[in-house]
């Protein structure tokens, strides 16, 4: 409601798009799920918690409203953004930070999923440069993740404002979002070699799914 | 392998991922990876991996924690390798 008030943001695809989610998610109970998205825009995460899950079911099944994992550098110097982060269950990052922070934050990442709950994260480290999903700029936790829990179930997010072009702080005020996903079933392939391959084929459904948007332009 | 030719390999290979073209006319020991050349911290992944490849080697975790110049790189490879 806040994000409907504050930019009449709107997904044409919403009910068609839970529905086919909460089919998928009823037929893996139990397990704790990864929401690998293409990232755009600074509330990507927002906008896809809002699209994919009515409020009722954020409000009823807790463990669906996805943590997401910011970057520190990105929120902490704003305040508004910090009781977003806050209040919105996150863990926060510092992508340049010691070996050990950035161990310290994929603990608790990894603590949390353990639990079964979901989380939301993007591939590609960033938000997008080219406007496209950016194979170059693809980080390997996520592959990390599921080597970790090979029970996660991955589901690749493709959320894009028909208005959009590049990267940007905000989409476009009262854009329409086209939105789609898949499950991607990752092979739980060992070592640092298996991260980079659990993570490409991630970035692969990104990128098919992108290849299907705009064909059907 | 010689420490010129391991130098030579390791330049190369980080070479690939560096964003900073002033930064690599001036590469040495002492060339920070990620601060002077400008390597994104997600492709050192990829870095260690082409070292594994290249100098037929295992490198652990916590031995690529390890690697923040390309000086550490080269003496790294070089240790395991002998």
């Amino acid at each position: 409601m806040l994000l409907h008030a504050l930019g009449a943001y709107r997904c044409p695809d919403k009910q068609s798009v839970r529905k086919r989610l909460t089919d998928l998610l009823d037929a893996h109970p139990q397990r704790p799920v990864l929401l690998c998205a293409n990232h755009l825009t600074m509330i990507d995460s927002m906008l896809i918690t809002w699209f994919l899950f009515d409020f009722r079911t954020l409000l009823t099944r807790f463990e669906r409203f996805p943590w997401n994992v910011p970057e520190l550098q990105n929120f902490g110097s704003n305040i508004l953004l910090r009781i977003m982060c806050y209040l919105g269950k996150c863990v926060y990052v510092e992508r340049s930070g010691s070996a050990d922070s950035r161990r310290m934050s994929w603990a608790k990442v990894l603590y949390l999923n353990r639990l079964g709950e979901t989380i939301c994260i993007f591939p590609e480290g960033g938000r997008s440069r080219t406007g496209r999903v950016d194979r170059e700029g693809a980080v390997y936790g996520v592959g990390q993740l599921v080597q970790e829990n090979p029970e996660t179930l991955v589901i690749s997010v493709y959320l894009r404002g028909h208005s959009q072009q590049q990267y940007s702080f905000f989409p476009k005020r009262g854009d329409s979002f086209f939105l789609d996903f898949r499950l991607t079933p990752c092979r739980a392939i060992p070592g640092r070699r298996g991260q980079r391959e659990i993570t490409q084929q991630i970035i692969e459904d990104l990128e098919a799914m992108e290849q299907n948007y705009f064909a059907t332009r | 392998m010689e420490q010129a030719e391991i130098y030579t390999n390791v330049v190369r290979i980080i070479s690939k991922h560096a964003k900073n073209e002033d930064a690599l006319k001036s590469i040495s020991t002492d060339t920070h990876i990620i601060k002077d050349l400008q390597v994104n911290s997600a492709r050192l992944v990829d870095i260690v991996l082409d070292f594994e490849d290249t100098f037929n080697l295992e490198i652990s975790d916590d031995d690529a924690d390890r690697i923040n110049t390309i000086g550490d790189a080269v003496k790294l490879v070089k240790e395991l390798m002998h």
